[in-house]
């Protein structure tokens, strides 16, 4: 028993003069109307992109100053597996017995994989919380530098505190396109 | 999971930017553009594949692309509508020798290009010897000459 109910479903051929044919003139008219409205939107992404709301760009690049002088530069917006830099800058003060002690929360350093640290830390520690980089400053003359060079393995939003032991904190967060 | 999840939502990325890009850009009219295809593959793999080169991982995208593209294929053998959207529809774009020029403009063609295919596909000269041309799903023009 063929069931006819397969053929409606089917589209209608109409027949334009000797022609038959699927054409269907509504539809293609709201088709051209939607391919506009795309283009719109897609002109609006590569604009965001241009500007940085998926890294690298001004929308996209911070900073941050501590009140007793810690400065950072980082990403706001990332995208998963690319490299970043969180750059640092500890006032002098942050120095103890020729040792900085600077620490970041754990919780980072779980969902990112570190790819480099300048300076190499002589020690680090681990607690709870916090992962603390011991790195020997014999002369504080100026703020020390620390480079730190991550990828993000999954997306979402990184939450980052980062500090010098016993001084100041600083507190952000980072979005990462998946 | 990722895999096929990364699969899917290319896939349907993918589908959404070639049906806002229009008919056309699929045909490979010129040598960019298949060029531009080209770079579009590399662009996908490396979103997909990533640092996962396991024979395991390849298989398992493949095997969810061409899935979806099955499973679409029967969801648009039953509805109509459905196929519409994805596959798109032929437009007239020559109804006896002359030119709609309202839908050539919409869809991005000009009598150059019905012209040429006119010449490749049926060795026609002149418009006037067109029955119908018709800007095809695909993106190709297909051209009906007029009977002798």
């Amino acid at each position: 028993m063929v069931s006819e109910r397969g053929k409606s479903n089917m589209s209608p051929v109409k027949k334009v003069g000797s022609l038959e044919i699927v054409e269907d003139l509504k539809f293609q008219k709201r088709e051209w109307d939607f391919e506009r409205a795309g283009w719109v939107v897609m002109a609006v992404l590569v604009l965001l992109g241009v500007l940085g709301l998926f890294g690298d760009g001004p929308i996209s690049q911070a900073e941050q100053t501590s009140p007793g002088g810690l400065k950072i530069s980082y990403e706001r917006f990332e995208r998963r597996t690319n490299p970043t830099l969180l750059e640092l800058e500890f006032p002098p003060e942050a120095v103890q017995n020729g040792q900085l002690h600077w620490w970041i929360n754990r919780e980072y350093v779980k969902r990112v994989q570190v790819d480099g640290i300048f300076p190499d830390p002589e020690q680090v520690e681990t607690t709870a919380d916090r992962i603390i980089y011991t790195v020997n400053v014999p002369d504080a003359a100026g703020p020390i530098l620390v480079k730190l060079n991550v990828s993000a393995e999954k997306g979402g939003r990184l939450p980052v505190e980062i500090g010098w032991l016993d001084g100041d904190t600083l507190i952000f967060n980072q979005f990462i396109f998946p | 999971m990722e895999p096929v999840l990364h699969a899917v939502a290319l896939y349907i990325i993918l589908m959404l930017i070639f049906r806002i890009a229009g008919k056309r850009s699929l045909a490979q009219i010129t040598t960019f553009d298949f060029v531009l295809l080209l770079v579009i593959g590399e662009a996908t793999q490396q979103a997909l594949v990533g640092k996962d080169f396991s024979m395991t991982n390849s298989i398992l995208l493949i095997v969810t692309l061409v899935g979806i593209d099955v499973g679409l294929s029967l969801i648009k053998q039953r509805f109509e509508k459905v196929e519409k959207w994805l596959d798109s529809t032929p437009v007239i774009l020559v109804d006896n020798g002359k030119l709609l020029n309202e839908r050539l403009k919409k869809a991005r063609v000009d009598a150059s290009d019905i012209l040429s295919k006119a010449r490749e596909l049926q060795g026609l000269e002149r418009l006037e010897q067109i029955k119908y041309a018709v800007l095809e799903p695909s993106g190709g023009i297909t051209i009906i000459p007029k009977e002798k």
